[in-house]
């Protein structure tokens, strides 16, 4: 019953204020223009990652993830907590996922945004369910398999949407990491084991946020799979 | 159970009455010297080396502003896992280690030492408002502490980290911070968030709707501007 209900709120949130927000966030531009710039080759025209343009998406694209990282952290604690404030964070995870999901509208269109939107919902609402079931001392099996199932899922979309830049097998690792790395905080949270929560979030912020020398943070991927795919949009 | 399905229908309420006043809060705080500071991205800003060092530079910032938060809250709520306090500080260092290599090891100690009092302040109000204490006292220290690190700021990079925008920065987060605090206290969990967003745009995001920088812009292109010729 709770499921269907927060489910059917969430979609009510994802078009209008999700939209307008972050559709401010991409288009505003606080980064100067190249042609308002003396050119000395200081960074290079021929890599469109780098123009002002896309360096302002992949900083949006980072703080993007970064807000759906630490409110799904917040809901995770709140709800081992029980705390009062778990639905408004649960609410909240779902408008950062709206927001993720608009940033694909200009150049996927609609339906891949909200495709997107359904299928990352897909990956976090078993998260956020596993979390309540740790709490509550119930057996988490079946949204381990929900989790891997959306995993699947939404790998197959991003690599079917960028094949070059988002293949399927490098998604799946990164999202069953990023999985296990929430799954890890839940449980070291209820086991009291603070350490190992740390671990567990640093690991998260890690794949997401800053990445290792096997694999820049997704938020690079994302951002430059948009990039790279379309780069006539980010010349300028 | 149905009351959560009630919270869920409140928070339906919560994005349009906020998003109307969040904007107005947001114009009434924009500072005339944050807004010049926009002004300072610059070419070099847009190297790889430099875009590769203002993301890490975010990372960190990101790290520190959320391991606060976190551990504000567990300090009011009496979590045990209030022991993230090392981690918190251990944060603060690594932001050190990063200007080491430009204004050297002494004053990126100083700078840790800076931060960590200004911290370890903010915990202090925190803690005097939990305990029911008059907060003069750790209000004035942590305005006093803040200003110990505008001036510090100040002096190593005056042109990129003007003391009066410092100022306003950091009084402005922890003000957002003690809020949070605040409105957890009173279980306004929606005045709580609120507060968290106003912290995300003054660190993390800037501001989309005035162009104001977060303070890990200005930090990372304060510290480009001061050394191009090593981000080229």
């Amino acid at each position: 019953m709770y499921k269907v209900i927060t489910h059917t709120i969430k979609e009510e949130h994802f078009g209008h204020p999700a939209t307008a927000e972050v559709g401010m966030m991409v288009h505003s531009n606080t980064s100067p223009k190249i042609g308002q710039m003396s050119m000395n080759g200081l960074y290079s025209k021929t890599d469109p990652t780098n123009s002002p343009k896309a360096v302002e998406f992949r900083m949006v694209a980072r703080n993007l993830l970064d807000k759906y990282l630490w409110r799904l952290r917040l809901y995770i604690v709140s709800a081992l907590e029980g705390s009062e404030d778990a639905a408004l964070l649960e609410s909240e995870v779902f408008k950062a996922i709206s927001q993720i999901s608009y940033a694909i509208n200009e150049y996927y269109g609609n339906p891949a945004a909200m495709e997107l939107k359904k299928l990352l919902d897909s990956f976090t609402i078993p998260i956020m369910e596993e979390a309540r079931a740790i709490k509550a001392g119930r057996s988490v099996d079946n949204f381990e398999k929900k989790i891997e199932t959306s995993i699947d899922l939404l790998s197959d979309f991003l690599s079917k949407a960028n094949p070059t830049n988002w293949p399927k097998s490098a998604v799946r690792s990164i999202f069953t990491n990023l999985a296990k790395s929430f799954n890890d905080q839940t449980k070291s949270r209820k086991n009291k084991n603070w350490l190992d929560d740390i671990i567990a979030l640093n690991q998260a912020q890690k794949i997401i946020l800053v990445g290792d020398e096997q694999m820049p943070p997704f938020a690079e991927i994302f951002a430059k799979g948009i990039i790279s795919a379309f780069p006539q949009k980010f010349n300028n | 159970m149905y009351k959560i399905i009630t919270h869920n229908i409140k928070e339906e309420h919560y994005d349009h009455p906020m998003t109307a006043e969040y904007g107005m809060t947001t114009h009434a705080n924009t500072k005339p010297h944050m807004q010049h500071l926009s002004s300072m991205s610059n070419e070099i800003t847009l190297s790889p080396i430099s875009v590769e060092f203002r993301m890490n530079v975010r990372s960190l910032f990101s790290r520190f502003f959320w391991r606060t938060r976190e551990y504000l809250v567990s300090l009011l709520d009496d979590r045990e896992s209030s022991d993230v306090e090392s981690e918190l500080y251990n944060n603060i260092d690594n932001i050190g280690s990063f200007i080491d290599p430009y204004y050297g090891t002494t004053i990126a100690n100083d700078f840790n030492n800076s931060m960590k009092d200004v911290i370890k302040n903010v915990i202090f109000v925190v803690r005097d408002f939990k305990s029911g204490k008059e907060l003069m006292t750790s209000k004035t220290r942590l305005s006093e502490s803040i200003n110990t690190l505008a001036n510090f700021l100040n002096r190593i990079n005056p042109t990129q980290w003007p003391h009066s925008a410092v100022v306003a920065i950091f009084s402005d987060l922890t003000n957002n911070w003690l809020e949070q605090i605040s409105s957890r206290k009173n279980k306004d969990w929606i005045g709580d968030m609120m507060s968290v967003d106003k912290n995300e745009d003054l660190m993390l995001s800037g501001d989309p709707q005035t162009g104001s920088p977060s303070f890990s812009e200005i930090f990372s292109k304060g510290i480009i501007a001061e050394n191009q010729q090593r981000f080229i």
